[in-house]
């Protein structure tokens, strides 16, 4: 398995996240800023471990103990971040603009935190930041 | 109603930090907490903290991550925060 696949996939993924947003269709976009984030733990997972998970759950509780996860505020923003999510999709919960926002201001933080341990395992994220620089603060 | 602590045949170590991660989020929320319950969820959570205000999310979960450094186990708790409608009743 390729990691520059989970990357590539993230990218994409965070692009239409970022046009979901612009489109005001705020909902969609923090499950999209989800799966986007769920793909770069999946290339840390599996290149420290040799495995992926598909139960989010079970991917945030591993990444968090990689040493490069030990980090509360990360943790944090991981289940924030996925727990919007599933408001938004298995519940009738629905997302208002402030909440959007703050969920946006989550999906940077960790991007922001994965790039660098992605690119310290050696792999291109220059177009996925690329795309994190469109994203509004 | 009043309160019933119900404990399974074999208690681990997990039942015990949910017990301490109870009063923990009792202390700070007040009876915006329902429910705070060991649970294996289709999506890998573990504990499920059912809510009066779904609205304290966030603030829930950042409490849980205190909760969790003061006791050295980040990243053991993955929260599945829901609201008491969503959550159904316990029966």
């Amino acid at each position: 398995m390729k990691l520059a696949a989970f990357v590539k996939k993230a990218n994409i993924l965070l692009q239409e996240a970022i046009k979901d947003s612009s489109m005001g269709c705020h909902n969609k976009a923090v499950s999209t800023f989800w799966f986007s984030i769920e793909q770069l733990l999946r290339a840390i997972t599996y290149f420290y471990k040799r495995v992926t998970y598909e139960k989010p759950g079970k991917l945030i509780s591993m990444f968090s103990t990689l040493p490069c996860g030990k980090n509360k505020k990360i943790v944090t923003a991981l289940n924030t971040l996925y727990n919007l999510r599933r408001l938004v999709d298995h519940t009738t919960g629905i997302i208002d603009y402030e909440r959007f926002l703050r969920a946006r201001q989550l999906a940077r933080t960790i991007f922001e935190y994965l790039l660098p341990i992605l690119e310290k395992i050696g792999t291109d994220t220059k177009d996925l930041k690329k795309t994190l620089n469109k994203l509004p603060y | 109603m009043t309160l019933q602590i119900i404990l399974p045949d074999c208690i681990t170590e997990m039942d015990k930090t949910v017990l301490r991660l109870a009063e923990f989020l009792i202390d700070r929320f007040g009876n915006v907490i329902v429910r705070v319950e060991r649970f294996d969820g289709w999506d890998g959570s573990n504990v499920r903290i059912v809510v009066r205000d779904i609205g304290l999310l966030e603030e829930i979960i950042k409490a849980i991550g205190e909760f969790e450094a003061k006791l050295g186990i980040t990243g053991t708790i993955i929260p599945s925060v829901v609201s008491e409608d969503e959550a159904g009743c316990v029966c």
